[in-house]
């Protein structure tokens, strides 16, 4: 049972940082990223998601 | 020996737990239809992106990129101003009351008096954040897969980022829409690069929001003033 419940509480805490930090990741940037260099805002900002997304499919 | 009264009590016991069993269900339901809506919305925009690889719809391509550089810079209103969802009401029912004559708005004040208005705007505000607390925590908890395999955890962390991607199409469509519904509020909020947080809003003041660019009544008015203060 001890077994069991640690790790279903592993798997959800994988599940949130996989998902939660690379999405505060890459809203964090996209916020800075309109508010100091708003002409390439956009391109960087989908450049950085797509490496993060990739980091965070090989990490996981 | 079991009497009549126990045998009611346990009927209705019984009544009251398959009420309670139901709501549960539905609950659950309704949690999982809203995510797989969510999902969907996120993959009909990385789809709608496909427009860039072609010449003729540079247009949906330009203005898709547009939406998401706007969501971004709302995102900053929130985290700056702290208080975006009041300034939203706010303008609001400045452009409900806007050109009225002293007179009329009396009218509307008594009106408000009359359906028993408490003015209590920092509850209002209070109502939006919940919403937004509630919605995120149920994008949060609305997708958890249990399952170990590397490919598993991929296609849960993937459905999982599509779908906060589908908050962005949620609420491009709710700007759509108000651009449609009331294009005076809609330009009022684009000044303030709040347009596309109207989505938080948009169940509170949907119903009414017509009425800032029509010749609307004191009572009119009034009711959708209380709508917001309800």
């Amino acid at each position: 049972m001890s077994n069991y419940f640690v790790s279903w509480l592993r798997r959800q805490v994988r599940y949130f940082v996989a998902t939660l930090i690379p999405a505060a990741l890459i809203i964090g940037f996209g916020m800075l990223a309109v508010t100091f260099w708003p002409s390439v805002a956009w391109s960087s900002t989908a450049i950085f998601a797509v490496l993060v997304a990739g980091l965070t499919f090989w990490l996981v | 020996m079991i009497d009549n009264y126990m045998l009611i009590n346990q009927m209705q016991a019984d009544s009251l737990m398959g009420v309670r069993l139901d709501r549960a269900l539905s609950g659950v339901k309704d949690a999982v239809m809203d995510q797989a809506g969510h999902v969907n919305m996120g993959v009909t925009r990385l789809i709608y992106y496909s427009a860039c690889f072609t010449d003729n719809y540079q247009d949906v391509c330009a203005a898709q990129k547009t939406e998401d550089v706007r969501f971004m810079e709302a995102l900053v209103q929130l985290v700056r101003r702290h208080n975006v969802l009041k300034r939203m009401f706010e303008i609001y029912v400045e452009h409900l009351l806007r050109n009225r004559s002293s007179e009329s708005t009396r009218k509307i004040q008594q009106a408000l008096i009359k359906k028993g208005a408490t003015i209590a705007s920092s509850s209002l505000t209070n109502q939006g954040l919940s919403s937004v607390i509630v919605a995120a925590l149920g994008f949060s908890f609305g997708a958890k897969i249990a399952i170990d395999t590397k490919l598993a955890r991929i296609a849960a962390v993937s459905v999982t980022l599509v779908s906060y991607y589908g908050y962005v199409q949620e609420a491009a469509e709710a700007a759509h829409r108000l651009k449609q519904l009331s294009p005076v509020y809609y330009q009022a909020l684009y000044a303030e690069k709040l347009e596309m947080l109207y989505f938080l809003i948009e169940p509170v003041i949907s119903k009414n929001v017509h009425l800032i660019s029509g010749l609307a009544t004191e009572d009119d008015i009034a009711g959708a003033i209380m709508q917001v203060l309800r």
